[in-house]
């Protein structure tokens, strides 16, 4: 999950998008295990991104084809279905509306986080990450836990003043889902559902990685005793 | 009275033969653009000089913490002399560089401190030396430039000795093959590199790290071997050209200014700025063009001799609000047979009814090309047939088009005349998918919707006699292409624009325009009527000769946006970024001798930094002609 806000941060930093929207939806089942769906639509920016492909380089950077970011992310989600604990991974892309999903199933929120991490740090070659290490998502005697890895700060002071205008257009929506009914959460933004078996932070992208707490949240869920 | 009279003989003489700057500019400059007044650079700040492509490029390196801060004024630089930036090529190497007057040389090295003096080989020069660059000091006057050997040569030389003495390839061509065999596995064919593109998109020359390319001994030793061998060489040569570009300034007196008349006779008038550029030196040193096989000797020097006299020359002259640069494209007379049947020709007015009367730019061209193409025709036969055994099948090929294709409708089908628009950014609509959640369970469903997105809008066209032609093809297009349709009066491609938006086809009016307007295409394909260009602007445009062209660069230059453009088109439209006014392009009749052009630029408000406009103007030229 995180590791995909990385990556549509990074889409970010090389111009490829103007206004992102970004889903990032978590279901979690009894036993820890779950359903991981994250979501990038770019269709909004789709003019300007089909500009920018166009070109050899842009601000000094080569911008990669579009064989080559498909080959790229294919190579990452296989990476990512290799790991242990995470299954029936799909990945659809669509390039004519520039929307990338990717959905799979994970045996517990240990695995997950250590898939991503496995995946980021063979990724960039580096087999310590301070910004990537510790617990990012924790489940636990009816309590979940998310937070954000601190990899993301680092990459926005790179940014030019248009990158950063075009992030804070966008949207960053994270669902978390539950088969039990959420009784209370420490976020006060935070936005629980009529069901009250989902719970939605929303923000933009730009303020998320100028605090990447916004969207950190510890939720309770009811014990199986306290349903009515 | 014997006194009086020597001391003035001796300081007539010391002004009739004092070395200018002009005068050490080398013979092999094909570039020159020199600023009479150099007074206009004086408020310049060399912080500021030095983000000039022009300068960027030649001497980067000269401008660091000791001129921080500094103007031109203030680093001894003799302001009574012309400072000419040149650049040009040989045979054997490229040379660019500038003359300039020192005025005091104490305050020039204080400034610019990278220098070590040298011991001198020519009597009454100095000679000093950075990392790139040779500076030779003459009286008040001084050359810096920078040569570099032909890089071709080089490689065939190192080859040359390298294999003679028994080494091996020096390549290893296995990470090659390892690399080109996981692309085509890959699926990506056309790259050999693996691009990892979130970690090391930095390209080379933009790159604030460098790249590791080199080789290093433990790893290669014999990639490492042919390296240095290269350098050795590529010093021994370089210093050679060195010598022989200064053996020619200083003994030889072989100048730019000996060797061709025509460019002392532009550096004599009064203009602030003056240009010139020998392009027939341009196709005589195109190696590549001439190394060709096949091409004969003779061949090559009666298509040179088409070139012949192809001088462009340039004059900047400074008004109240405005810079204008007039210059005289001359030519041969071969060249000037074909320019002058060329352009007779006269622009189609109901191209008028398709500009806008506020656009942001626009440009007309126009030629008589099949009069062109006869003209040229008569004049390359000849050239051809004195070698036969290159000429007779080029000959036979071109005499067979020529009978069998119908030229009345190729040529009335394109006659040569055109135009095109900058209308601005336009909102165009464009669909997006969207998100809806329900308020329930935060489930999502897609929807497409309607959006907007900025682009900007161009027009193109071109007189055609025979729009059936064009409306034939796009029937037939349209049977195979269901996104391309029949609206009546246009037709319409869609996501024919960067996959997104639709682009039209016009043929209305004797006129094939292609336009991604979506209000000319829809509201006004038969031309902007009252709105259209007004008839005084229409009347210039028509006097103007082969073309004409005007930009409202406040309006038009800031509203392009730099990602639809590649780098290097970039860099000319970021020179005359941030300024307002005008600038208009006309041409003169073209006669058997040359073509003027009259490039006007006319900027509103302020006039007392008339030096940035002229550096922008410089480095236009430069980026056009490097």
């Amino acid at each position: 999950m995180r590791y995909c806000f990385v990556l549509a941060i990074l889409a970010c930093l090389f111009g490829l998008t103007g206004c992102v929207e970004i889903i990032d939806d978590i279901s979690i089942n009894d036993n820890g295990s779950g359903t991981f769906k994250y979501t990038i639509n770019l269709s909004s920016s789709k003019v300007k991104i089909n500009s920018y492909l166009a070109l050899d380089s842009l601000n000094g950077k080569k911008v990669p084809s579009l064989n080559e970011i498909s080959n790229r992310i294919e190579k990452v989600v296989q990476s990512l279905q290799e790991q242990e604990g995470i299954s029936n991974l799909t990945f659809d892309s669509n390039y004519d509306q520039f929307i990338f999903k990717l959905k799979l199933d994970f045996s517990s929120v240990d695995a997950l986080q250590t898939a991503i991490q496995t995946v980021i740090k063979n990724e960039s070659n580096k087999n310590e990450s301070e910004e990537l290490d510790g617990n990012w998502l924790q489940f636990k005697d009816q309590q979940f836990t998310r937070s954000i890895p601190r990899i993301a700060i680092a990459k926005i002071k790179d940014m030019s003043d248009s990158e950063v205008a075009a992030l804070k257009q966008g949207s960053y929506m994270c669902i978390s889902r539950f088969s039990t009914e959420i009784a209370s959460f420490d976020n006060d933004s935070a936005k629980v559902s009529k069901n009250k078996l989902a719970i939605m932070l929303r923000t933009d992208p730009y303020s998320l990685v100028q605090n990447t707490t916004l969207l950190d949240n510890k939720i309770y869920l009811r014990k199986p005793s306290e349903h009515k | 009275m014997k006194f009086v009279l020597t001391t003035a003989l001796i300081a007539f003489s010391s002004i009739i033969y004092s070395q200018k700057s002009e005068d050490l500019v080398p013979k092999d400059a094909v570039s020159v653009f020199s600023i009479n007044n150099v007074n206009l650079l004086q408020k310049i700040s060399l912080d500021e000089l030095v983000k000039y492509e022009f300068m960027e490029e030649l001497q980067q390196e000269l401008f660091d913490g000791s001129t921080s801060g500094l103007t031109l004024k203030e680093s001894g630089v003799d302001f009574n002399q012309r400072l000419n930036i040149f650049q040009g090529k040989s045979s054997d190497f490229s040379i660019t560089g500038f003359t300039f007057g020192i005025i005091d040389r104490n305050r020039f090295f204080e400034v610019f401190d990278d220098y070590e003096e040298m011991l001198s080989q020519y009597q009454g020069v100095d000679f000093y030396k950075s990392f790139f660059n040779q500076l030779a000091i003459k009286g008040n006057s001084a050359i810096l430039f920078r040569v570099s050997p032909d890089q071709q040569a080089i490689d065939a030389e190192t080859d040359s000795i390298w294999y003679a003495r028994g080494n091996s390839y020096p390549w290893n061509f296995e990470d090659y093959n390892w690399m080109r065999e996981e692309s085509i596995k890959e699926g990506v064919v056309d790259s050999v590199e693996a691009i990892d593109f979130f970690d090391e998109m930095e390209i080379e020359e933009h790159t604030s790290t460098p790249i590791d390319a080199l080789p290093i001994a433990e790893e290669d030793p014999i990639q490492k071997n042919y390296y240095e061998l290269r350098d050795s060489i590529e010093n021994v040569r370089k210093s050679e050209c060195i010598k022989r570009v200064t053996d020619e300034l200083f003994i030889d007196n072989e100048t730019l200014m000996q060797v061709d008349p025509a460019f002392g006779r532009q550096l004599n008038n009064s203009a602030e700025g003056a240009f010139y550029l020998d392009n027939s030196r341009n196709y005589r040193r195109s190696a590549d063009l001439w190394s060709l096989p096949g091409l004969s000797k003779t061949f090559v020097s009666e298509f040179q001799e088409l070139y012949e006299g192809n001088l462009i020359l340039g004059n900047l002259m400074i008004q109240d609000n405005s810079i204008d640069l007039i210059l005289d494209v001359n030519y041969g007379e071969k060249l000037g047979a074909i320019y002058t049947e060329m352009t007779d020709s006269k622009l189609d007015k109901n191209i008028f009814q398709y500009i806008h009367n506020d656009n942001d730019a626009f440009f007309t061209y126009t030629i008589n090309l099949r009069k062109a193409y006869e003209k040229t025709f008569e004049i390359m036969r000849p050239i051809l047939e004195k070698d036969p055994r290159l000429g007779n099948g080029i000959l036979l090929s071109w005499e067979l088009l020529d009978e069998f294709i119908n030229k009345d409708a190729l040529f009335d089908t394109y006659q040569g005349s055109m135009f095109g628009t900058y209308n601005g950014i336009q909102k165009i609509k464009t669909k997006k998918i969207v998100f809806d959640y329900s308020e329930d369970d935060f489930n999502y469903t897609t929807r497409e919707v309607e959006a907007e997105e900025d682009m900007p809008v161009f027009a193109l066209g071109f007189t055609t006699k025979r729009g059936d032609i064009p409306e034939n093809i796009m029937t037939r297009l349209s049977n195979t292409f269901p996104e391309l349709t029949n609206k009546g009066k246009y037709w319409v491609l869609d996501n024919a624009v960067l996959n997104s938006a639709p682009m039209y086809f016009i043929v209305q009016n004797g006129l094939f325009i292609i336009t991604n307007d979506n209000r000319l295409a829809t509201e006004y394909p038969n031309g902007f009527g009252k709105n259209a260009l007004n008839k005084r602007v229409a009347k210039t445009v028509r006097k103007s000769g082969i073309m004409y062209g005007y930009a409202d660069l406040g309006h038009a230059i800031e509203k392009i946006p730099t990602g639809i453009f590649t780098d290097s088109e970039n860099e000319m439209i970021n020179v005359i970024r941030g300024k307002s006014g005008t600038m208009e392009i006309k041409s003169s009749e073209t006669t058997t001798e040359k073509t003027t052009m009259n490039i006007s630029y006319s900027f509103d408000g302020e006039t007392d930094n008339f030096g940035t406009y002229i550096l922008d103007l410089i480095n236009s030229l430069y980026v056009v002609t490097k």
